[in-house]
């Protein structure tokens, strides 16, 4: 049930709130319904002449209508109150609740989905209590109470109204039935074409490069166009049970009024007449707001599908947390014990692999894309867990620690920079937002983020654009390195973390990383293996598993995959652009 | 009813509704007659009364015929109506596509800038919701207007004709609602509503910035929160909506109250009474004010939501028309196709905002040679390439591809010249073939095949699931230096006289670079016209290029031969030193 469904979003105070607020609505609903059966006494004794009586008639009438109006200004705050309630509540637990999911959950799809149900999905949901509920009590619970004031007054006339119900139900059902049927497959349109303008936006440079400028690719019009059917197809399934259900109400007006002729009629009692003419004013009020219901339970399938995202989102599964978090760990040395891991079951990327790393050394890895690399990086910040085997960091297994405490630990730096739009500095402090300006400058000197920031115009509050694209690929990467620098965490972890840069500033980075040797564990994923000469030591990965372990000397005497890869590597740097000169193979100085 | 001529104006001058206007206004005629068909049992009921109360001859056929007339009446009402509602939905449902797509190739055709500095958020708002908003607007808020407004008329006209004293009474919780009402209205203004629209897509921007950097979310944010720019998005929409909508409740419910069938049932039967005490008005002509009276709140609130999604569409339509009036990169003027592959910047300025990127520079590309592209990173040379793809324009000075300014050359045509690898690899979510074929979609799979070959990612697209069916995103992962060599089979398929590499090998690894560097080395060789310019950090590869151009600061500062180059002991010879001193203990073992 909807109710319960909205209820389990919301805090217990809020939840019993709502209750609180169904209660009020449904005794308004119920009081306007016996106000409004009043008229049919008052009207009658007015048909019948009889004033002094219609005129008694009016003081319930105005008790009533005052009971009522105090009833809705009262349900009308309390819908409100939900409403605020659950704009607390929804977009601040969701976005919590994602933040502590495997990076797997984050997929094109389910990012789309996210954005849609944290912007007008949350919006929707806020609106239905008051916009969708209580009308929807209203037309329902008024109409049941004056069939049942119908039946005091004359009981074919009650008959008669209560038998058009059962088919207001069916149209109803039917609607509802309908409607679900074509929703999942419109609101999945839906979402992929939201997925794809996104792409759209964010494709330009590459679609334009490749002349796709004018319309975007094929799969983009595709999306609009499936879109564009199932909101038609939608559209033929959900209106002819919208205007059935009109239909059936209004003629229900209709053979009430039949019934009425027929029984006034036989009579020739005038008190009779007159009362059989009263209830018509009633048979209005009853009919007029059922031929409502199928649209606000169609608004309430639009706020339920709503609910249903946020639900399927609050059931992703998060990473276990330990119940009793393990006391943060001293050291922070870090070992792989028979890690076993996979992105998807059919291939394996980390194979039993064993690694330890020294607290405060500085170990390099090098292999193949696809060996691993980033994954080990990965997992050491449990993005995942592994499959089988064991991580630690001082001993301790990282499942076991709180997740504040493990971030804390650790200081990565990703292959794939991604900034925040907002300011250079705004995206540097995010490393430790209470930095103070000296401290930001240090991580920024051996960054070489201050040659960038000399160049912008506006130097420390230059914007850097939606991801980073303000900035150039090599300037990111600067950040990046900024922002783990300035967190000032024992574990160093670095994927790529300088690969876009010019050699100059290369050095100069690496020179900087050199400084912070022995005071950190530092993890460094290089493909270019003349980064990696000056760390403690170099672990060669191969299919999942580490098959050479020792110092750049060592590993060089061992003459295995490790001087095959630097042969590889010579190769390309010895390697020239083929020519029609005579291509120059010695390398300067 | 200045709400009627301010209704008919989603937006001063937009032309957004044109193409459904014809079908909009027949629906709207069709309307007015449907509504006052509609009223026809609700006047039936109080001639019916009329008959059955007098006691006359041959009342039973009167009243029968009075029955008949009301159903027909209805019948033909309710036809009516299902198939306006039919048409605007069906004439809503083109708009929206026609509108989606007029937009998708508004944006691809506005200057690339745009995308860097404005989110893809904004896009899928304007294309999704306000969108939707206009939706809201062509296929319910007309009609519902047109009914609400048409009903009211017809009503109080009838009433009127009834009792003029009686309907003027009748007439006053109308009045009282619209004072009430106005000053809802007045807090909604178009001011308003932007500001409800712009803090809407700050948040799901938020949402998606959030989602994509998950990984720095995860690693920088604080425990248990989602990132600080969500939050900040969220919290600032809560003050926002709260300042906004709480004060708008007591108008709005104290406005609901006054025309509320309880408060309207008080009026007129209190009034009722007292003018038939008094003599004035007959007990009948009572009747129909307590029928049709009672259902007088319905279209007036109809009235009044309708307004308010009015606004909310006219700032869609503000939002829309905003983006379907950007600035559009001018269309090449010429349709020239030169012979010539020259490719020639003369004196070539560009700034974007306040940053001067690139100053004065000058450079031929001539068929058949290598030139490459080194400096800083930061330097202006990912932008150099765009301009020499068209992508953007330069502020300054020209360029120039067999003699003609790339502003007269046919679009499709140029680009079939020039093909591109871009520093930043974008893939989009659909098969890799359709990957790989972007900018030559009719490509044969033997081609694009060859091409992966090239880039030495065909045994790796083999070893999908689906192998080049996979869809990139979903049943398709790859590595960042796999991705990278799809980025370069897609520019090997299109087989261009011109190649822009842009630091095309940053993230592949040693033998992943060879690799690459092998196809490329095949590209240049088997088509010794080609023209290439290659951007990269990599000193060693470019060794053998015909032209090394050294930029700086958007400047350049050296060009020639390596030799030439060294020789002068410049900008690029200090570049190999410090490529040298970084790599001291390598080139030393």
């Amino acid at each position: 049930m909807i109710l319960s469904r909205l209820s389990r979003l919301l805090s217990a105070n809020d939840g019993a709130r709502l209750t609180g607020y169904v209660r009020w609505s449904l005794a308004y609903c119920i009081a306007q319904g016996v106000t409004l059966a009043l008229a049919a006494p008052i009207v009658g004794a007015l048909l019948e002449g009889e004033t002094a009586r219609a005129a008694a008639w009016l003081v319930p009438l105005l008790i009533g209508t005052t009971v009522t109006w105090q009833l809705q200004y009262t349900s009308v705050r309390g819908g409100f109150e939900i409403a605020l309630a659950l704009l607390d509540t929804l977009r601040h637990r969701i976005g919590e609740h994602v933040v502590a999911l495997p990076l797997g959950w984050f997929t094109p799809a389910n990012v789309g989905r996210l954005s849609v149900t944290l912007g007008q999905g949350v919006m929707d949901i806020l609106g239905l209590p008051a916009h969708q509920l209580t009308p929807l009590m209203r037309a329902v619970v008024t109409p049941a109470v004056l069939i049942v004031t119908l039946a005091l007054y004359d009981g074919h006339m009650a008959l008669a109204a209560a038998i058009v119900t059962p088919a207001l139900a069916a149209t109803y059902w039917w609607a509802g039935r309908l409607g679900r049927s074509v929703d999942s497959s419109a609101h999945a349109a839906t979402a992929e074409a939201g997925e794809r303008m996104v792409e759209f936006a964010q494709s330009q440079l590459i679609l334009r490069a490749f002349g796709c400028g004018d319309h975007g690719h094929a799969a983009f019009d595709r999306a609009l166009v499936t879109q564009n059917r199932a909101k038609r197809r939608q559209l033929w399934v959900v209106l002819p049970p919208l205007l059935a259900n009109s239909w059936v109400a209004q003629l229900s007006f209709l053979s009430l009024m039949a019934c009425a002729t027929a029984l006034a009629l036989e009579d020739s009692e005038p008190h009779r007449i007159a009362m059989l003419v009263a209830m018509l004013v009633l048979v209005n009020r009853i009919v007029e707001p059922l031929t409502e219901v199928a649209i606000y339970s169609a608004g309430i399938r639009m706020a339920s599908a709503h609910i249903d995202a946020v639900e399927t989102i609050l059931a992703a599964r998060a990473l276990p947390v330990p119940t009793v978090p393990a006391p943060p760990p001293t050291r922070c040395d870090i070992a792989f014990h028979k890690v076993s891991f996979a992105y998807s079951p059919d291939l394996p990327v980390l194979d039993g692999l064993d690694l330890t790393l020294p607290a405060c050394t500085t170990t390099g890895l090098v292999g193949a894309s696809g060996a691993g690399k980033s994954t080990i990086l990965r997992l050491i910040a449990r993005f995942w867990d592994p499959d089988e085997g064991s991580i630690q960091i001082g001993g301790v297994e990282l499942h076991r620690l709180d997740r504040a405490d493990l971030m804390s630990l650790i200081a990565p730096v990703f292959q794939e920079t991604y900034l925040f739009s907002g300011t250079l500095r705004d995206n540097v402090l995010l490393g430790r937002p209470d930095a103070s300006e000296a401290e930001l400058r240090e991580a920024a000197g051996l960054s070489r983020l201050d040659d960038v920031v000399v160049r912008l115009p506006a130097g420390w509050d230059s914007p850097v654009g939606e991801g980073g694209t303000l900035l150039s690929g090599g300037e990111r990467q600067r950040v990046a390195v900024a922002r783990a620098l300035l967190k000032g965490a024992p574990i160093l972890l670095f994927d790529e973390a300088t690969g876009a840069l010019d050699p100059e500033s290369q050095a100069a980075v690496a020179d900087g990383l050199r400084r912070l040797h022995g005071r950190a564990t530092m993890l460094v994923i290089s493909h270019q293996l003349e980064t990696l000469s000056h760390v403690d030591r170099i672990a060669v990965l191969d299919r999942g598993r580490v098959v050479e372990e020792g110092t750049h000397d060592e590993l060089v005497a061992l003459g295995g995959r490790y001087v095959e890869f630097r042969n590889a590597r010579a190769a390309a740097e010895g390697w020239s652009l083929p020519t029609r000169r005579e291509p120059a193979r010695n390398r300067p100085g | 009813m200045s709400l009627l001529a301010d209704a008919f104006r989603p937006s001063r001058g937009s032309s957004l509704l044109r193409p459904v206007r014809a079908p909009l206004c027949l629906a709207i005629l069709v309307q007015v007659l449907s509504s006052a068909l509609i009223l026809s049992p609700l006047v039936g009921v109080t001639e019916l009364a009329r008959t059955l109360l007098a006691d006359e001859a041959g009342r039973s056929r009167h009243a029968w015929s009075i029955v008949a007339w009301s159903v027909g009446g209805l019948a033909a009402g309710l036809a009516l109506r299902g198939l306006v509602q039919l048409t605007t939905h069906l004439a809503d449902n083109a708009l929206s596509l026609h509108l989606r797509r007029r937009l998708a190739e508004r944006l691809s055709r506005a200057p690339i800038g745009w995308f860097t500095a404005n989110s893809s958020g904004r896009v899928r708002q304007a294309m999704q919701d306000d969108v939707a908003a206009i939706h809201h607007l062509v296929a319910h808020s007309y009609v519902d207007l047109t009914d609400a407004m048409a009903t009211t008329s017809f009503v109080y006209a009838y009433l009127a004709w009834v009792d003029w004293r009686m309907a003027l009474v009748a007439l006053v919780p109308v009045l009282v609602f619209a004072v009430l009402y106005a000053r809802v209205m007045a807090a909604c203004g178009e001011e308003q509503m932007a500001r409800y629209g712009r803090e809407l897509e700050r948040v799901s921007h938020a949402v998606v910035e959030f989602a994509q950097g998950i990984p720095v979310v995860k690693s920088y944010g604080r425990q248990g929160e989602a990132h600080a720019a969500y939050r900040r998005a969220v919290d600032d929409f809560r003050s926002f909506f709260r300042a906004w909508a709480r004060p708008l409740i007591e108008p709005e419910t104290l406005a609901s109250i006054a025309i509320a069938p309880v408060t309207l049932l008080l009026l007129v039967l209190g009034c009722g009474v007292a003018l038939t005490g008094l003599g004035w008005v007959e007990p009948w002509q009572v009747l129909p004010f307590a029928v049709i009276g009672l259902g007088i709140s319905v279209p007036i609130v109809t009235l009044s939501s309708g307004a308010q999604a009015l606004q909310t569409a006219r700032a869609a339509a503000a939002r829309l028309d905003a983006l379907l009036a950007l600035p559009v990169q001018p269309a090449p003027a010429g349709r020239q196709r030169p012979a010539g592959r020259e490719l020639v910047l003369e004196h070539v300025c560009f700034s974007f905002g306040e940053r001067e990127i690139l100053k004065d520079v000058s450079l031929r590309l001539s068929p058949g040679t290598v030139t490459a592209l080194v400096g800083p990173s930061g330097s202006g040379k990912s932008t150099l390439a765009k301009l020499l793809l068209g992508l953007d324009r330069p502020s300054g000075g020209r360029i120039t591809l067999g003699g003609v300014d790339l502003q007269d050359i046919e679009t499709d045509y140029f680009h079939g010249q020039i093909g591109f690898v871009p520093q930043e690899v974008r893939l989009l979510r659909t098969s890799i073939r359709d990957n790989i074929a972007l900018g030559r979609p009719d490509a044969s799979d033997a081609e694009v095949e060859a091409a992966a070959v090239a880039a030495d990612i065909h045994r790796r697209i083999l070893k999908l699931p689906r192998g080049y069916q996979s869809v990139y995103g979903e049943d398709a992962g790859l590595s960042g230096g796999e991705a990278q060599r799809l980025s370069i089979a897609r520019a090997l398929l299109l087989d261009p006289p011109i190649l822009v590499l842009d630091e095309a090998t940053a993230q592949a690894d040693a033998e992943a670079e060879a690799a690459i560097q092998d196809g490329v080395r095949a590209l240049i060789a088997d088509s010794p016209h080609r023209t290439v310019l290659i951007i990269t950090h990599r000193l060693g590869a470019i060794k053998g290029a015909d032209t090394i151009v050294v930029l700086a600061d958007g400047a350049i500062v050296e060009a020639g031969a390596h030799e030439a180059l060294t020789r002068r002991d410049g900008a690029y010879a200090r570049m190999w030193r410090a490529l040298d001193t970084s790599t001291g203990s390598t080139a030393a073992a």
